[in-house]
This record gives C-alpha cells, sequence and structure tokens, in this order.
C-alpha cells in the first residue's frame, strides 16, 4: 500500500520527546505538563497556554540506572521513563501531573522529587492525582478535589486561568478535536478500510505527545487524502489488541507485516477509550472526573472485570475483528490477572485469542513474530474449517 | 532434625503445649466428626494445617525460658485462632460472608457475622510447611496467571480455582489493600461465585484529609450492604466495646516494644511479630486476642525483672523491614542460633501508635480511627501513597530499638517496596547504617530456597559485618525437603 506523505509529518513527532512541535509550542511561551496515564485529563492540562505531554521513553535501550532506583522486578516502561528522564529528556517539562494509577508508575513518577529531576527549573511542580479504583461518590469527590489541586498549581507556578470557564474551553476544543479523530478511526471499520493500524496508532500516539492545537490542521489534510485513498489489500485477518502500554507503532507494524490488519486498539495509547466525547454543561472539574472514571478500560478498576471483558466483545463486532492479541508487560499484576478473566473466558467462547507477554521496548522480535504467524494461521484455518462445515 | 533439645523443663514445656495444641485440635474434631470429616474432603488444605503444633519446634530449636514459653504460647493461640476461624464455615456455611484479609473484621464482629477469610490457606500454609501451597500456585500458573505476581494472592487464586473454598455463600467484601495483586485476586472469587460484592476502595492518599473522609463514607457504605444483604444490623455499643478492647491491645503492645528495646531485650523475633500479625489483623479486637496478649505480657514483664534476654549470645540488633519470609517462618531462631541476631521490631508490627488508637465517643469516630489504622496497618501503608509512608520510619525504628543492622527482606513480587530499594540503599548509605538485603519469595521457596536466603545473610555478615557465625554447622542446613 503506497504511503501518505501526510502520515511521514506525524511518524516525525514520535521519534523524540522533544519533537518540532514541542519545540514550537516551547519557544511562543507555552507550558509543556507531562503526564503519566489515560486518569490524568487532558482538558486540565490544555488550559490557557499549557499543552499536555504523555511521558514515553523512544529510544531507551538499558535501564541500568533505573533498575537500581525501581528493581529489575517492576515493569519495563516505568524503568525506561525513569531512564529517560535522569538523562535529561524531560527537561523541557514544566511540570508533571501523574496519577497514582498502578503501584509501578506511582512509585516511578515519585522518583521525580525522590531524585530532583528537573527539580532546578524554574516553576517546575508535580503533582499525584488519587484516582479512585471504583466509581462511587466518595471516589469522585476525592478525586476532583486532586484535579483543583493540580489546577491550582498550574494557576500558582505559571499564572494559568484554571476557571472553570477556562477548562470548559479546553474541553470544547478537545471534543472539536476527537471528533474529526473519531472520523479518522471509524474508516477502520469498513471492509476493507482504507488506513492501517499502524497508521491510526501513530495519530493516536503523536495526539498525545504534542500540542492538539497545532495537529488541527495536518490531521484536516490526512484525512482528505485517506478519503482518496485506495483501500489496504492482501491482510488475512482483522485482529484487536487489547492490553497495556503501547506507545511504539512499530508493535502495531509487526503484526500487521505477517498479515494481520489492526482494526481495534485497546490499549494504552490507543484508542478505545480515548475519543469519547466530555460533556461540557456542569462542573467542568465534575464532569472530567466522571468521563475518566467512567471510561477507564484499565484492570486498575476492581469492580469493572466483567463490563471489560463485555467491551472486548462489543468492539470485535463492531470493528469486525477476526481474533484478539492479548498482549501484557511482564511484571504487571493488573493485566497479569486480567488474563483469567477475559483471555480464559473469550476462548472457553470460540474466540481466537492470543496472549504475549513482552517488555516495553520493542525487543526479542522474531519470537513475536512467530506467535502472530501462527496465531495468524490459527484464524485462517478456524475460516476455513467454519466453511468446511458449510 | 533438632540439634539442641533443652532441658528438661523446656521439653516439658515443649511438650505440654505439644500436648495442648493437639487436644484443640482434636477438640474440633469430636465437637461435630460428621462435618469436620466432610470439611476435610472439601477443603483438603485443612489436612496441611494439622502441621501447626510442629511449627513451635522448629521456632524454639535451642531456645529455652521465657523466649520458648511465649512462643509456644503465641503459637498454640495462633492454633486457637485458626480453629475459631475454620468453625465459622465448617459446620455450616448458610449466613457467612467472604471477607478479605484487609478490611477491619471489627465490623463483621459488631454486626454478629460469621466469615471466612479467602487468605487463611495462604497465610497459613507455606508458614506449616514450606511446600504445601505450590500445588495451589501451579494450578493457577496453568490457567495463566503469570508466575512473577506476588505469591500470597496467587495462593488464594489458586485454592478457588481448585475448589476449596466454601460455596453459596451470603456476600463478598473486598477491597483495594494492600496492593493491586490482591484487589485483583478477588476478580474471580466474585465472577465464579456470582455473589454481591462491596468493593471497598482505599484512597491511595490516605494521610490527606479528603482521602481519610472518602474511606470513611466508603465504610459506611460497606456496612450499608451488609445490612442489606445479611440482613444484620450494626450494633454500635458492641463495636465500641470492640474498638475498646483494639485500644488496649495497642496499649500493650506499646508496652511491649519497651521491653524489646531495652539493652537486654527481653522479646525478640517471632515473639514481637506473630502475636501483633494474628491480633491486629486476622483476629482484631476480639476478647482472645486482649486475653493472649496479656498473659504473654506477665510473662514478658517477669523476663524483664529478672533480666532475661530473649536471645542468647545476642552480636547484633536488628530491625526487619519488608514482610518476614513465610515460607521460612522459622528463620528468626536461625538468625539467632547462627549469627547471635536479634530482630526487636518489623515493617508489619511498627507503626505510629496514635494511628491506631480509635476514638469510641461517636459512630463517627469510631470508623474514622478504623480507617486510620487500617490504612496504617500490615502491608498497607508501606505498599501506598506517599514515599514518606514507607521510609522515615524505616530510621525511626532503627534508631528507636537501637539497631546496629537492617535485615531488609526483598520480596521480590512486592512492587511497592521494590522500587524504593534504590533511595534506601543509598539513605542507608548516608545514614552508615549496615543494610543486609536478602532477595525471596514471600511465599514460594522454589523462587528462592531456605538455603539461599541464608547464604545471602552469611554472605553479608562476614563481608559487612565482620562477624563469624556463632555456630558454623548451621550455615549448610539441608531443609529442603523439610516442612
Amino acid at each position: 500500500m503506497k504511503k501518505l506523505k501526510e502520515m511521514e509529518f506525524f511518524e516525525g513527532l514520535l521519534d523524540n520527546p522533544k519533537n518540532e512541535l514541542v519545540e514550537k509550542a516551547l519557544q511562543e511561551g507555552r507550558i509543556a505538563i507531562g503526564y503519566n496515564c489515560y486518569m490524568v485529563p487532558e482538558p486540565l492540562l490544555s488550559m490557557g497556554n499549557a499543552f499536555p505531554v504523555r511521558l514515553r521513553a523512544p529510544g531507551v535501550g538499558g535501564t541500568e540506572v533505573a533498575n537500581h532506583y525501581l528493581s529489575k522486578f517492576i515493569c519495563s516502561y516505568a524503568r525506561s521513563i525513569l531512564e529517560s528522564a535522569l538523562d535529561g529528556t524531560y527537561d523541557f517539562l514544566g511540570g508533571l501531573v501523574y496519577a497514582a494509577s498502578c503501584s509501578h508508575v506511582t512509585r516511578c513518577f515519585q522518583h521525580f522529587d525522590l531524585l530532583n529531576i528537573n527539580s532546578d527549573k524554574e516553576g517546575f511542580f508535580t503533582q499525584s492525582l488519587d484516582t479512585p479504583r471504583k466509581v462511587a461518590e466518595p471516589g469522585i469527590e476525592l478525586m476532583k478535589s486532586f484535579l483543583r489541586k493540580a489546577a491550582d498549581k498550574m494557576s500558582q507556578h505559571y499564572g494559568i486561568d484554571t476557571s472553570d470557564e477556562s477548562l470548559r474551553k479546553a474541553i470544547s476544543e478537545y471534543n472539536v478535536f476527537n471528533r474529526l479523530m473519531r472520523e479518522i478511526s471509524d474508516l477502520r471499520k469498513e471492509g476493507n478500510p482504507r488506513i492501517t493500524g499502524t497508521e491510526f496508532h501513530t495519530l493516536v500516539v503523536a495526539s498525545k505527545i504534542a500540542p492538539r492545537d497545532m495537529l488541527m490542521e495536518p490531521l484536516k489534510k490526512l484525512k482528505a487524502a485517506l478519503e482518496k485513498r485506495e483501500p489496504v489489500k492482501g491482510y488475512r485477518a482483522r485482529v484487536m489488541v487489547v492490553g497495556s502500554i503501547f506507545d511504539n507503532p512499530g508493535f502495531m507494524e509487526l503484526i500487521e507485516e505477517q498479515g494481520g490488519l489492526v482494526v481495534a486498539d485497546r490499549y494504552c495509547f490507543g484508542s478505545l477509550p480515548g475519543l469519547e466525547e466530555i460533556r461540557e454543561d456542569g462542573d467542568p472539574y465534575e464532569q472530567l472526573t466522571r468521563h475518566y472514571l467512567n471510561t477507564c478500560e484499565c484492570p486498575r478498576m476492581m469492580e469493572e472485570t466483567k463490563s471489560r471483558l463485555k467491551s472486548v466483545r462489543e468492539w470485535m463486532q463492531e470493528y469486525k475483528a477476526d481474533g484478539v492479541i492479548f498482549e501484557t508487560m511482564k511484571f504487571c499484576d493488573l493485566w497479569g490477572y486480567e488474563v483469567l478473566s477475559v483471555v480464559n473466558r473469550l476462548r472457553d467462547e470460540g474466540s481466537p485469542i492470543v496472549r504475549i507477554e513482552r517488555e516495553y521496548a520493542l525487543t526479542g522480535e522474531g519470537q513475536l513474530r512467530t506467535r502472530v504467524q501462527a496465531f495468524i494461521e490459527l484464524i485462517e484455518s478456524k475460516r476455513l474449517s467454519k466453511v468446511l462445515a458449510g | 532434625m533438632l540439634k539442641y533439645k533443652g532441658n528438661i523443663k523446656d521439653q516439658w514445656i515443649d511438650f505440654k503445649y505439644w500436648a495442648i495444641s493437639w487436644g484443640d485440635i482434636l477438640k474440633l474434631v469430636a465437637s461435630n466428626p460428621y462435618k469436620v470429616v466432610i470439611a476435610l474432603f472439601k477443603y483438603p488444605w485443612i489436612y496441611d494445617l494439622l502441621k501447626a503444633p510442629h511449627l513451635a519446634k522448629l521456632y524454639n530449636e535451642g531456645r529455652n525460658g521465657t523466649a520458648l514459653l511465649l512462643s509456644q504460647m503465641t503459637v498454640n493461640a495462633v492454633i486457637k485462632s485458626v480453629i475459631r476461624l475454620l468453625k465459622k464455615f465448617v459446620y455450616d456455611t448458610k449466613d457467612v460472608i467472604f471477607a478479605q484479609i484487609m478490611i477491619p473484621p471489627q465490623i463483621y464482629q459488631a454486626m454478629g457475622l460469621r466469615w471466612f477469610l479467602p487468605e487463611t490457606p495462604s497465610t497459613i500454609l507455606p508458614m506449616v510447611d514450606q511446600h504445601s501451597a505450590e500445588r495451589y500456585m501451579d494450578l493457577i500458573e496453568s490457567e495463566g496467571l503469570p508466575g512473577d505476581t506476588c505469591s500470597y494472592p496467587r495462593i488464594t487464586a489458586g485454592v478457588y480455582a481448585a475448589g476449596e473454598m466454601p460455596k453459596n455463600l451470603k456476600a463478598m467484601v473486598a477491597c483495594n489493600l494492600p496492593c493491586e495483586g490482591g484487589f485483583s485476586s478477588y476478580a474471580g472469587i466474585e465472577d465464579g461465585e456470582n455473589i454481591p460484592t462491596y468493593r471497598l476502595d482505599v484512597p491511595n492518599d490516605f494521610k490527606s484529609k479528603e482521602g481519610m473522609k472518602a474511606f470513611v463514607e466508603d465504610l459506611k457504605g460497606m456496612i450499608a450492604f451488609l445490612e442489606d444483604k445479611t440482613g444484620h444490623r450494626m450494633d454500635w455499643d458492641k463495636l465500641a466495646e470492640i474498638c475498646g478492647r483494639f485500644n488496649e491491645l495497642m496499649e500493650i503492645e506499646l508496652e511491649r516494644w519497651e521491653f524489646a528495646r531495652a539493652d537486654v531485650p527481653v522479646i525478640a523475633g517471632e515473639n514481637i511479630w506473630l502475636p501483633h500479625f494474628m491480633y491486629f489483623n486476622v483476629e482484631a479486637g476480639t476478647e482472645e486476642s486482649v486475653a493472649i496478649f496479656k498473659e504473654l505480657h506477665k510473662h514478658i514483664k517477669a523476663a524483664y525483672e529478672k533480666k532475661e534476654p530473649a536471645v542468647k549470645n545476642m552480636k547484633f540488633r536488628a530491625v526487619l523491614w519488608n514482610p518476614p519470609t513465610f515460607a521460612y517462618a522459622h528463620f528468626w531462631n536461625w538468625l539467632e542460633r547462627c549469627w547471635g541476631i536479634a530482630c526487636l521490631n518489623d515493617m508489619e508490627t511498627f507503626g505510629n501508635f496514635n494511628e491506631f488508637l480509635i476514638d469510641t465517643s461517636s459512630h463517627d469516630s469510631m470508623l474514622e480511627g478504623l480507617a486510620r489504622s487500617w490504612s496504617n496497618m500490615t502491608m498497607v501503608r508501606h505498599t501506598r501513597g506517599a514515599v514518606e509512608n514507607y521510609l522515615p520510619q524505616l530510621w525511626q525504628m532503627t534508631e528507636m530499638f537501637k539497631a546496629n543492622m537492617i535485615i531488609v527482606a526483598n520480596h521480590i513480587g512486592c512492587r511497592s517496596s521494590m522500587s524504593l530499594s534504590g533511595v534506601m540503599i543509598e539513605e542507608a548509605r548516608k545514614r552508615n547504617i549496615p543494610m543486609c538485603t536478602f532477595d525471596y519469595e514471600l511465599m514460594d521457596s522454589r523462587v528462592c530456597s531456605r538455603q539461599g536466603i541464608r547464604d545471602q545473610i552469611s554472605s553479608f555478615m562476614r563481608s559487612v559485618m565482620k562477624a563469624e557465625p556463632l555456630d558454623e554447622s548451621l550455615l549448610v542446613i539441608d531443609d529442603e525437603a523439610d516442612w
């Protein structure tokens, strides 16, 4: 399939956290606020002249120093982020807002304070968010109070307007951007999609690491180009990827090279969830809290196991996925337990599913390739059996 | 094989408590032989619990006097406690609820409920026999759970997957303490039993005003849920009485610490850890908990007056950080006899007593007291919230117990504590405190064997502490096939 020149711009943003749009925004005097998880509301960090940058660690190979601080027994995403931060990759951040979403990332981000990372930068602040693990009123009030704490720091340190009006405006802009992204995302539902999983993943990652307002025009151009494009041909199966953090389109590329077209992305840095609209009425801090708690599909939400299984089933139908690649990061307890309730259940129901344990960086490619290949062959043989059975 | 047998008096103590423990077990069987036999078929892990009287032997080899007596009394009290836990469901599961170990049991007691702790087998089995829980870990791993998750919830999930937990219970209460593995392991039970469940969501930042408020509100929600599902009502007067007993226990505990920090410590090792673990968590606030603490205390006071040391030939005063080795439950004894190390307090026991005392003047104050004490309970405050919940108390404890070394039990399945190890090592160096760190897996001695643990400690003692063992023959012990 012919590569779109409009896509190259987005690909270029992924190589370095301080990409050209971030540099441009910083030169304009804007403030980059780092964040770590879906549970940190992007509109909160988009108020005034601030913009959110979700932390990644592209290009980090070894994590020797982070291993000393965090040990080798926690997930490689957390270790890679710390290694990256210790190398000064994130010295451009004006602040860091992190959700206490799981113990790995919480401890990782606590090391920003412990090791005085960026502490010499004027105005730099850190704020953790206490994000509940179930949707209930006491927790909603709690999370709301933490969102206000983060907003207060943005206001105190950089004079950012964090009023309800300012947040409502950020939510509205977020919704506009998401509408455009959803139109592109829906192309994946077509019988013969006009966008690959690798390309769509590149867009989603780019939208989390660069100011969204600067992405609007390139995205519109890309959408126009995609609409004129020929559908993807030659794939052997449509797959949905479910699991923990993926921020490297190289993984999707590897799957697609084996003939599996990734049509649905239920992972951190994916779009399921991520493109829903946030209500613009009422108390915006409360709306943000409720939105993120209600839409979170991470197994950190302890009451939603059944609902997560249901979501996977529904998305499989909606995106016409033939099978599920369920990936878990090594040492991740949350996704590890999810295997028992999702993978085994879907397998029992007869849905083709393969479970892959992996590291954050793209390593062990050969093994991964073989497993994906075998999985696609399994889907094909099941399909053939069905045809033969009439 | 036991190397030291002790004098006649010590042997009498050994025999007496061994006989009392077996008497307690036989009384359980005699109380309703039919139902107990049925329970043994339904819950085969109960067989392994029969090895519990032997635990006292392991704890006490080479000990005599008060240290021996305290340990024997404690093990017997624990056996009695486990029998009480078993009685709650072996006769009849009607009106019984599943209750996670990290929720204040004072609430169920005050509501007159019977409850089953799904962690009962996972807590006790590895202590009485290092290999007895392996079948459950293997089973759940074969179903897809990664083998690197903490073995504690892994065993719980395995016992449930084996179908060896009570069925058709009325409701379940679970919570997000102490960690992600802990709460995730309950999804299987909830799904498999299709049982009404209340999940208590303890805030990460539990020390904040907002966090505490949310916790108290959630506790109220849990009580309302239990009232609705079981028909039992909360008896607030009874709760006040139970909380009062819990406060009494805390006062005794503080005195116990004074005796441990004395120049000649009269209490050490599991005699500090085990009663705290059992009676501040599993049986918090029961009449029996206060009775055993008072009884133990009487002997501790007498030993203090006689200046009778808890550890003969004490060479080093240590504090233990992180959970002790459940699959090597008697490792305290080896520390004492091989290297003369007395463990004078540990992470699970130590805490700020102000956080444990419960104000019984109103319903809300009791719930706030329970919330505060449970936020600071075993494995909880260390695995959650700010770093300040974890590290400063280590230095405070080291100073308070005049420790000249810290032993860090690096449980490789505990993400929250492992991920602060670098900062902890650097801080210990700055403070010039020798820190002996050994890697192990809480309940799985196949990951790091008992000898592996001993080798790591011995290596540190020789190279850093420049010490020589009190008994060379204890450096290598063939105990892999032992219980």
